[in-house]
């Protein structure tokens, strides 16, 4: 596709992330005026529906009127924050209006799984349609857009980034978006889309597929209409983009009836693996998975092989990282003896090992030089990524404070943050952070929030850290441009 | 209401599709089973023929590696009083006489249908192992060549197909081949609900589907 047919396909799905002018249609100060507030950020024109606050809203000096039809200016998007009886509506009423997107918040549709719901879900579609405007939702937290300053929560970061999320669940909407920001990650464009009546998964897959603002794509999904074209987007857009996919739901279809062998053994959890795995995208266990791959994803850069080169203060340490990563499928090979000669002439003090994972015992307080093995071990052929394990009761200030029988104060890791601040300026491959477990819980925070802010992923062990490395390493071998499986 | 292929039916539109099949005929009687058994050379195996029997050894209707003319009358006999047990005589249709098939690596290729995806396609190394290690891989139909690769590679018992202390590796292209042709004659025929093709032989040169059920809509 050229640029021109990329615009010219997601111009309407564009407009969604783009409104000039934003209305929520249900605002209530007895919940803090939520929608509100959330969208005080906002960078158009925001306005307010209730018939019962007509006027200006003092605190937030937004006008409300009685009904859409009464605002003067022209709307793009409605948040809809009613009554489900109300719903539909209020929907054909931003048709009236010629609202072009509407998210709806509400719940009382098809996810109740009973008659009524889908009677009001069936006439909320038609409403749609008379009036011709989309549909996101409903039973969903909508769009969160930092540029533009769309938000469904006032704790949303305005700050950017490179992530599209797209979620059926609005509860993991705002968990992913408030957890990115403990790991550095945040957002470009967040979908919410419940029962997605209207536009589905796939629609928003395939636009953030092409997004330029979007280098990274994260799904939770529990199911689709279509898994065909699920399929076909999930393709499309993995074929461009790393997607992790976190499927919800991992009980059987009811009463599948089968009278095959095979039907008898596969199961839809089963299955939902494959097919993501078909279409070249991460599969993720867990929402702890999910957010320690696209920690990955994000801060690192491109892995090129699964040798790991690893740094430790702890002989026992090393043993265990080892394992740690063997376990996970990664190699820990030899260094160079080129590596082994310039580490030993760095790092030579009791207990230390220059072999891998090189073990720095007591030279860990010389951060001069533990730089300097961090670039040795990046530059030796052997070692595709580093890792280098930290427990913070190692660091110096702690060390003194038991040797020189100092006062104990938190303490601030400059030296070892500087040291970091070098390394990761003068490496070119990828550098993971263990950050151990350890007593003093407010100095390992207070670290892990500076290794954060340099862009070093950081995890809690060997093992988190290298099954997010491993999938990273799965994702980009499926797609390495030369392979003949990528299917684009 | 669902239908079923019987085990020579099966064989005979999978073997029109190119898929490797051990052919088999139908026999109604104990002289004519004994007749196509030397015909066809020993040993043989025996299985009952009956639409309304989908499993076969469940109802005690296979027996395998016959090897005497004497063995062969006396399997027919009992296939059949075995199976009276269960369906009424107009539904036994006959046994199935087939040359028994050389040890090879047990395996099994099915079809099921996901109601998210459409057909899907499992493959798993077979027996008993299949099912209590439940060790299987699944792709959405259809595969490309690179699914059924990873489908043989995702197995953990992979190493098996491989070759393992000093036994042959097995025809792995061949596998592969018989993946796409099975992903592809459902492609063709999306009446086909369900599919076991089960046990089917992996040799050092080739594959062979020993046994075939197939489920219609």
């Amino acid at each position: 596709m050229t640029e021109a047919d990329t615009k010219e396909r997601f111009r309407d799905i564009d407009k969604i992330f783009h409104p000039r002018s934003v209305v929520v249609i249900g605002v209530t100060a007895s919940r803090g005026f939520w929608w509100l507030r959330s969208l005080s950020t906002f960078k158009g024109e925001l306005y307010a529906v209730n018939p019962s606050h007509v006027g200006k809203i003092p605190e937030l000096d937004v006008e409300c009127y009685a009904s859409v039809l009464d605002v003067p200016e022209p709307l793009d998007y409605a948040v809809i924050a009613i009554p489900a009886d109300m719903v539909p509506d209020a929907v054909e009423k931003c048709g009236e209006k010629r609202v072009k997107v509407v998210s709806i918040f509400t719940s009382g549709f098809s996810e109740l799984n009973t008659e009524k719901g889908f009677d009001r879900e069936r006439t909320l579609v038609e409403a749609a349609r008379k009036g011709g405007v989309r549909m996101i939702g409903p039973n969903c937290m909508g769009i969160y857009c930092p540029s533009m300053g769309l938000r469904f929560r006032i704790d949303q970061p305005t700050e950017s980034g490179s992530v599209g999320f797209i979620s059926q669940s609005g509860g993991h909407a705002i968990n992913v978006t408030t957890v990115g920001p403990r790991d550095g990650v945040y957002f470009s464009k967040v979908i919410s889309y419940g029962n997605g009546c209207d536009l589905d998964s796939p629609d928003f897959i395939e636009y953030l597929a092409y997004d330029d603002e979007t280098s990274i794509i994260g799904m939770y999904i529990e199911g689709v209409r279509d898994g065909k074209r699920f399929m076909r987007a999930l393709t499309e857009a993995a074929h461009r983009k790393p997607v992790l996919i976190l499927k919800g739901g991992q009980t059987e279809e009811g009463g599948r009836a089968t009278s095959s062998h095979t039907g008898s053994m596969a199961g839809s959890s089963q299955i939902w693996k494959a097919a993501v795995r078909q279409c070249g995208a991460v599969m993720v266990s867990d929402f702890e998975e999910l957010t320690d791959i696209l920690m990955a994803f994000y801060h690192s850069p491109k892995p090129h092989g699964k040798r790991i080169g690893m740094l430790s203060i702890s002989g026992g340490q090393s043993v265990v990282l080892t394992d740690g990563c063997v376990k996970a499928g990664l190699e820990v090979p030899q260094l160079s003896e080129e590596s082994k000669e310039q580490i030993s002439s760095l790092i030579f003090s009791v207990g230390t090992n220059p072999s891998n994972p090189v073990d720095v015992a007591s030279s860990w307080h010389d951060a001069k030089s533990v730089e300097k093995v961090i670039e040795v071990i990046d530059s030796d052929p052997n070692i595709d990524a580093l890792l280098v394990e930290i427990a913070v009761h190692y660091d110096s200030q702690h060390i003194l404070h038991i040797m020189s029988r100092k006062e104990y104060s938190t303490p601030t890791y400059s030296k070892l943050t500087r040291m970091f601040r070098i390394a990761k300026k003068n490496i070119s491959k990828p550098l993971f952070i263990v950050l151990s477990p350890t007593y003093h819980e407010d100095g390992s925070l207070e670290l892990r929030k500076k290794l954060i802010g340099l862009g070093l992923p950081v995890y809690p062990n060997i093992g988190r850290a290298a099954r997010a490395l491993i999938n990273m390493l799965e994702y980009y071998e499926r797609h390495t441009p030369d392979t003949k499986e990528d299917r684009l | 209401m669902s239908r079923f292929l019987t085990e020579h039916e099966s064989k005979r539109v999978l073997g029109e599709a190119g898929i490797p099949v051990m052919e088999c005929q139908v026999a109604d009687s104990t002289e004519d089973a004994v007749r196509i058994a030397v015909e066809i050379g020993f040993p043989v195996v025996l299985k009952i023929v009956s639409p309304k029997i989908v499993h076969k050894s469940d109802a005690r209707g296979v027996i395998l590696d016959l090897g005497s003319e004497t063995e062969v009358g006396q399997a027919y006999e009992e296939i059949v009083e075995n199976a009276l047990k269960t369906v009424d005589e107009k539904d036994i249709l006959g046994v199935t006489v087939q040359k028994m098939a050389p040890q090879g690596i047990e395996m099994i290729v099915g079809v099921t249908h996901d109601v998210q995806f459409g057909p899907v396609l499992m493959f798993g190394l077979g027996g008993v192992l299949t099912e209590v290690l439940e060790d299987v891989s699944f792709r959405v139909i259809p595969i490309e060549e690179r699914d059924a690769e990873d489908m043989m590679q995702e197995l953990r018992g992979y190493k098996v197909l491989q070759g393992y202390r000093g036994t042959d590796p097995a025809d792995v292209a061949s596998i592969k081949d018989l993946l796409l042709k099975v992903s592809g004659f459902v492609m063709v025929h999306p009446e086909i609900k369900e599919m076991d093709l089960n046990p089917v032989f992996a040799y050092p040169d080739g594959v062979l589907v020993a046994d075939a059920r197939i489920i219609m809509e």
